[in-house]
């Protein structure tokens, strides 16, 4: 399957659908547990404000889940394979309103490539990136 | 606060450790472990979520969310990057991935990290210290899963 076919009249410059939620402390927590991540900032609460912080601050990679599922929910698993993403964060996010998106940025013979975005609740930039997918090739085996 | 010049002999001490590798780990992936990830990351998709409609689509089996590979960084880089400095705060500052096939419930990872930079810049607020690593995934078929290369920096947050 060509990209064409299975992204007919997708162009440099559209828009994914974005993806708006509330991450609370405990999705914090949540995510802690799926990913066995327990680095103190992200649950130590006291400890954050002992160093300046207003509160501890959201995993960078559940940030970049969110932005992935920007990309996932429009090009799901059965139609699409991420073959490359990489992000930036460019400021820490505290628990509240994550809103993630994306523009396609280029469009090739085999694989599209997605600008994505993540936002707070003041619209602060958060974390940028790029994630490049191809059509669903079939299982590897 | 650490200045530059106090941080160059943490420098050093850290920069022999470029081309470093840490202890291969071995994680055996069981579908629960996916789907644990997919429902802490908002996934919907089913391939991520649900076994019987996943052993019906394409992979044979759930398979992992994108970003799933970042569970094997914590455990691989616990001996090669370093928080151990006179810097208070550290904070992740960017990921970069190739990924190959769709990790699936049922395969067997090995994951290996090597230690691949560090520097010092001087930032508005002091000194910030940069660590990257590399880690390397493979499957039970020698097949490439994924290569993740994680920064972080480290700083004194002034707090």
């Amino acid at each position: 399957m060509s990209l064409p076919d299975l992204f007919a009249g997708i162009a440099v410059g559209f828009a994914i659908p974005q993806v708006a939620l509330e991450v609370d402390r405990l999705a914090l927590v949540k995510y802690a547990g799926a990913a066995d991540d327990y680095v103190r900032q992200h649950w130590d609460h006291p400890f954050m404000i002992a160093l300046g912080y207003p509160d501890v601050i959201g995993h960078g990679w559940l940030t970049f889940a969110h932005m992935c599922r920007a990309v996932t929910d429009w090009a799901p698993p059965s139609r699409a394979t991420i073959t490359r993403y990489a992000v930036r964060y460019h400021k820490p996010f505290h628990p509240g309103r994550l809103t993630c998106g994306g523009t396609v940025d280029s469009v090739e013979h085999d694989r599209l490539t997605v600008a994505v975005w993540a936002k707070d609740a003041g619209g602060s930039l958060l974390a940028t990136g790029h994630v490049t997918i191809t059509p669903f090739a079939g299982s590897p085996d | 606060m650490a200045t530059i010049t106090e941080l160059q002999p943490h420098l050093v001490r850290l920069r022999e450790r470029i081309g470093m590798t840490g202890p291969a780990i071995t994680k055996k992936i069981e579908a629960g472990s996916l789907i644990k990830f997919a429902r802490a990351t908002g996934q919907t998709d089913a391939l991520y979520l649900d076994e019987a409609a996943a052993a019906r689509g394409p992979y044979g089996a759930i398979i992992a969310a994108p970003t799933y590979v970042s569970i094997f960084c914590h455990d691989t880089l616990a001996d090669l990057i370093t928080f151990d400095l006179p810097l208070s705060m550290f904070l992740h500052t960017d990921d970069a991935v190739e990924l190959g096939p769709p990790i699936r419930a049922g395969d067997t990872i090995d994951a290996v990290a090597r230690y691949a930079d560090a520097y010092l810049r001087e930032g508005r607020n002091g000194p910030l210290l940069f660590q990257i690593a590399e880690v390397t995934l493979t499957n039970q078929h020698r097949a490439h899963v994924a290569t993740v290369r994680v920064g972080a920096v480290s700083f004194d947050s002034g707090g």
